[in-house]
């Protein structure tokens, strides 16, 4: 897998990341200190790192939903730098797929609905392959029979995986999950992420996760450490020792 | 658009109370602002109607004849004044002659040419002048206006104001006059009485019709007579002492009159300069109903805005999903400003139908009836531009409170509020 990997393109890349928090305040916070990595087409990343080391940060710069202070960040080969708010904004809907620690569905919307947010937003109303598509999501997810319900009469599960098929039903080049499991108990938590594992083999969408479940990343096809503002590729075979260490501290 | 106005829409159905509330916020200020203007606007009709009803827009006469001083004669002869020796000192002083009668001779010519002015529209020639009404031992001071009746009528609009006898049909043995100077006088309808003019004319008349126009000056002090009879009792000959003039709209009388009096050699009298304070009155109106009408605006206004902030702070999460799934700013936007729109035009919706629910109750309310002519207390201005004009502010108002918290929300970090989950 890992050299299968390695000769797919490259998705997301960064070089020389740089974050830092309150600049031009009193006290700036420099979060990131220079990160440089990639993600490529069908790989499923886990990132981990303890609280408030800017895997957050790190995955809302990736997704083009934060800027950086200093360095370089391409989507599918465009440098976000180049783009205005406007830009950015299409670039997030077009080739990017967020899922959250909480669902964050819209209320006043049923689940298809909510699945085809994304669409909706481009287009204003979404056509019927779309329809399709995200009825086909739902099914693979197990909401067929959930898709007319709104939002508030889904269990915790449900709307997780409502919120998957959200991410995926624009066809996005890469997904950015942050603590996507976080919130569910962890039977919820593991179907959840089996299914995010499946359908990102599926799409051959480049799949970020940012998780503390060593268990889960342990699954990944690369684990990835952010420590001190710094990014470092932990060998599989070291996976659970490292990720025991960051748990520990 | 779809997709903002979709959001709006499912934003104000799910928003429940929260969007009745500032919907009631929007339909009270329309609805202040319908009966307000409905009410004022009504009254002020009906005063006007009942005070300049009764009278002409413009009154145009021939100027009193200003006196020649010896200068001016001085002047035109080349310095020669008989009986003057050339660069003698002359100290003279000018009176009026007030006393002189100042008639219009050519007046079917000057109707004619009075017609042609804009917004006219009646013209009729009257002489009008004072006398006195005698019976018995009675003299009262009454202004006798003469003229072919069923002109005047278009003037005066006695017509819905008579309550006995003839008004269109006089002749020249006749005079129409208000139920208070017959009572005055002590008269009944079809008695004799005498009138006199300052030009020492005396002549007995029929009274042949009484009104009652609510104006006690009109109801106590005015007689009218036809043409004929006026000319022989002021003695003016074929002559009439003014061409009265009724505009389409009463507020343009200044305008016309200056209009009138710089195109003819005429002198013209416009009733709102002969009523100043009357007009003072009404602007005083105006000025207050525009201070309630901005002030019920305002308010709901600012309730609009209060609960639009609140709203856009509940909802920071969601802008900021919706953010990250690629909405834009500009999109974020405008699904706030609609629901600013819609919760207007539920507002005006609502605030027209109780409006023209309480004018309606209001125009149902009886006057007490005098002489048996039944009236209503109110008189209901029911104009499309008022309801309209409503609308228009509250959704300019409503529009201008949403743009805040719309922006607001268009501007919000998604990084911030999703954090912050």
């Amino acid at each position: 897998m890992g050299t299968e990997a390695a000769a797919a393109p490259v998705i997301v890349e960064a070089a020389g990341l740089v974050k830092t928090y309150g600049l031009g305040g009193p006290n700036p916070v420099e979060v990131l200190h220079g990160i440089d990595m990639e993600a490529r087409e069908g790989e499923f990343i886990a990132i981990i790192g303890q609280s408030g080391s800017g895997k957050s940060t790190l995955l809302n710069i990736l997704g083009a939903l934060d800027t950086p202070t200093d360095g370089v960040v391409r989507i599918d080969g465009v440098d976000i730098a180049t783009l205005d708010s406007d830009g950015l904004a299409d670039l997030r809907g077009r080739k990017v797929g967020f899922i959250f620690q909480f669902h964050y569905l819209l209320e006043e919307f049923t689940c298809l609905e909510n699945a085809l947010m994304p669409i909706t937003i481009q287009k204003g109303a979404p056509e019927r392959e779309d329809i399709e598509y995200a009825k086909m999501l739902l099914k693979r997810v197990g909401l067929e029979s959930q898709m007319h319900k709104r939002v508030t009469q889904m269990s915790g599960g449900q709307q997780q995986r409502n919120a998957i098929v959200r991410a995926l039903v624009n066809r996005p080049r890469v997904v950015l999950a942050d603590e996507p499991t976080g919130n569910l108990d962890s039977r919820s938590g593991q179907e959840v992420f089996a299914l995010m594992r499946e359908i990102a083999r599926e799409t051959g969408v480049a799949f970020l996760m940012v998780t503390h479940d060593d268990r889960l990343a342990q699954e990944a096809d690369r684990i990835l450490r952010i420590e001190d503002g710094l990014i470092q590729e932990v060998p599989r075979s070291a996976a659970a020792a490292a990720v025991g260490a960051a748990r520990g501290r | 658009m779809r997709f903002e106005i979709k959001l709006a829409y499912r934003h104000l159905v799910s928003g429940g109370g929260q969007t009745a509330l500032t919907v009631a916020a929007v339909a009270i200020a329309v609805t202040v602002i319908i009966f307000i203007q409905s009410l004022i606007t009504g009254v002020q009709r009906r005063f006007i109607n009942d005070l300049v009803g009764s009278q002409p827009h413009v009154t145009v006469k021939r100027p009193d004849p200003a006196p020649d001083s010896l200068a001016r004669a001085a002047e035109r002869t080349g310095g020669e004044v008989p009986g003057v020796a050339p660069g003698a000192f002359l100290a003279t002083r000018e009176e009026k002659q007030v006393q002189q009668r100042t008639d219009i001779e050519q007046w079917k010519q000057v109707e004619t040419q009075l017609a042609q002015f804009p917004g006219v529209r009646t013209v009729t020639s009257a002489v009008r002048g004072n006398a006195f009404l005698i019976r018995g031992a009675k003299r009262l001071g009454v202004t006798v206006s003469g003229g072919d009746p069923a002109a005047q009528e278009k003037i005066v609009g006695l017509q819905e104001d008579m309550i006995a006898g003839s008004w269109l049909e006089i002749g020249p043995d006749d005079v129409v006059i208000g139920w208070r100077l017959a009572d005055e006088a002590g008269v009944r309808l079809g008695d004799r009485v005498t009138l006199q003019s300052p030009e020492g004319v005396s002549a007995s008349f029929r009274v042949a019709g009484l009104f009652d126009t609510g104006n006690n000056t009109a109801d106590l002090g005015q007689a009218f007579l036809t043409l004929r009879a006026a000319q022989s009792l002021f003695a003016t000959r074929q002559d009439v002492s003014s061409i009265l003039v009724k505009l389409d709209d009463p507020f343009q009388a200044n305008a016309v009159a200056d209009q009138i009096a710089a195109a003819l050699p005429f002198e013209t009298e416009s009733w709102m300069r002969e009523q100043v304070f009357i007009m003072n009155a009404l602007r005083s109106q105006d000025q207050s109903r525009l201070m309630i009408c901005m002030f019920a605006l305002l308010a709901s206004a600012f309730g609009i805005a209060s609960v639009l902030i609140v709203s856009v702070v509940q909802k920071s999460r969601q802008i900021g999903i919706l953010k990250s799934m690629g909405a834009r700013d500009r999109q974020i936007l405008l699904v706030f400003t609609l629901e600013g729109l819609g919760i207007a035009l539920m507002g005006c919706l609502v605030g027209s139908g109780l409006g023209a629910l309480l004018l309606n109750a209001l125009a149902q309310i009886p006057q007490t009836a005098r002489f048996g002519k039944a009236d209503k207390l109110f008189n209901i201005a029911w104009d499309a531009e008022i309801f309209l004009g409503a609308c228009a502010a509250a959704v300019a108002a409503t529009l201008i409170a949403a743009i805040l918290p719309a922006r607001r929300a268009a501007t919000m970090n998604p990084v911030d509020v999703i954090r912050g989950g």
